[in-house]
Parts: C-alpha cells; structure tokens; sequence
C-alpha cells in the first residue's frame, strides 16, 4: 500500500476545501454502501425470523441429536464405527 | 514504517486476504459437494473437510488479515481512521472475522453428525453454503475497496490532515525568522 498523496483530499467528495474551515462530508459510496448492507442484514433477519428463529445447530435435529453418539449401534455385520460409543460430552 | 518493513508487511497482508478468499472458494466447493452427491462417503467426507478446513486454514487465515490490516493502516500515513475506504474495509474484515468464529462452532456440530449418521439423516444435513457464501461477498468487497481505494477523509482524517499542514508550515517559516 504506498503511502497517500500529500494533500490527497484537498477537495474531498462533498467538494469542501479544508483551508476553507470546512470538514467534509460523508462520500455518496459510503452512504449507497451502509444502505445496501443495511438492507441485507435485516432481510437476512426477517428471513431468520420467519425460519422459526433458531440459528443454532439444533435447526438440523431432527428427532434425534447430535451428541446422541453413545446410543449409535452399527448395524449387525457392519464394521463398528472408528468413534468410540461410550465417548460423551462433546458437542 | 521503512520501506523495507512495509513491504514485508504488505506482502504478507497480501498473502493472507488473498488466501483466505481462495480457502473460502476451496470450502464452498465441498458445501455443494456435501449438497449434490447421493453418496454417503462423499458427503461425511465433505463436512469432515469443511471442520478442518475451517478451523485450521480459514480462521488462521481470517486472523491473520485482520491483524495485517490493522499493522498496515497503523503503520503508514493511511491510518485506520482517517479514510473512509480504510474504516470500511475494517468494519467489513471485523465482522467477517467474528461471524466466521461464531459459526465454526455450528459446522463443527454438524460434521459430528456426519460421522456418525445414515443415508437419510446425512442427507438432511445439506451443505454449509449461505455462511460463506455471503462471506465471500464481502471478502470481495473489501478487496475492491483496497485496490481502487474510493476517495473521502473523516472528520478526524481532515482534522489530523489540517495538523500536519500547520506543522509543516511552522517548519517551512522557522528559517526565515
């Protein structure tokens, strides 16, 4: 990143000289950015709302959970699972 | 900062953006792995990846930019404070950062799940997309904003810009007095 023009900002987006006492104002692309994320973030609430709320992995249950790992039995003739059952506690 | 120094520093913050936008690209193609195949290896394999991947690429990487960042704005006259394009691509890599953090936690659960479940229980699963997929956005974003640098100074970049040239004023009159 090469260092800044002396004065890179003499006239700045809002068209303020700073030797006039003036500070600038906020560009337009800052504005027209911050709305456009504004807009997104609360979609993706609203969407998150009308889902049921849950963020969590819990929203993939279903029926049985995660660390339901010790009541996994491979089934008769199947290699038995590299995971050892009795583990618990994770997740 | 010397030349020498923010070179090395901006090389390295170069590496690890660049980086974790190409590990994000790399986990996303096993989310739609995880989300197309009827293969139940493929897919327990594919969010066993993603758990690693993005503990031990992704968030390193995440980190690593956010603290490369921060050296290369503090240490050269840009600052962190004083352009809007730097504050932006700060807000943007910190909240990136931090979302990626809170959800590793989820992914982690979910590749537990896969370790362990059937064809119709790891079929439920799906893929991990929306997460990095917006990620990725942003991460290009913020690439964006670094390479064209938009223009526009704070109020406290004008101020400190207002400082520095009555300094160095001061210092331009001193030998005539």
């Amino acid at each position: 990143m090469t260092d800044p023009p002396r004065y890179p900002d003499a006239l700045s987006d809002s068209g303020a000289d700073p030797d006039r006492g003036t500070p600038p104002g906020m560009p337009r692309w800052v504005k027209v950015s911050g709305l456009i994320v504004g807009v997104v973030v609360l979609a993706l609430i609203a969407i998150m709302i009308i889902g049921g709320g849950d963020h969590g992995p819990s929203r993939h249950a279903t029926g049985d959970q995660p660390t339901e790992r010790s009541e996994h039995k491979p089934p008769a003739g199947e290699a038995p699972s590299p995971r050892d059952p009795s583990e618990l506690g994770r997740g | 900062m010397r030349p020498g120094v923010r070179k090395f520093a901006l090389a390295t913050h170069l590496t690890v953006s660049v980086g974790w936008i190409g590990a994000v690209v790399a986990y996303l193609a096993l989310g739609v792995a995880a989300v197309n195949s009827r293969d139940a290896q493929t897919v327990r394999g594919a969010w066993i990846a993603m758990e690693l991947t993005g503990w031990y690429v992704i968030v390193p990487l995440a980190l690593a930019t956010l603290l490369t960042g921060l050296v290369m704005a503090l240490g050269t006259k840009w600052g962190l404070l004083r352009y809007y394009w730097v504050l932006v691509a700060f807000v943007l890599t910190t909240l990136a950062t931090a979302v990626l953090i809170l959800h590793m936690p989820t992914v982690s659960s979910l590749a537990d799940v896969a370790r362990d479940a059937d064809g119709a229980r790891l079929e439920s699963l799906g893929g991990d997309l929306l997460h990095p997929g917006v990620g990725l956005v942003v991460l290009l974003v913020v690439q964006v904003v670094n390479v064209y640098k938009p223009p526009g100074l704070t109020r406290y970049g004008w101020r400190k810009q207002g400082e520095q040239r009555r300094q160095q004023g001061g210092q331009r009159a001193a030998p005539m007095a």
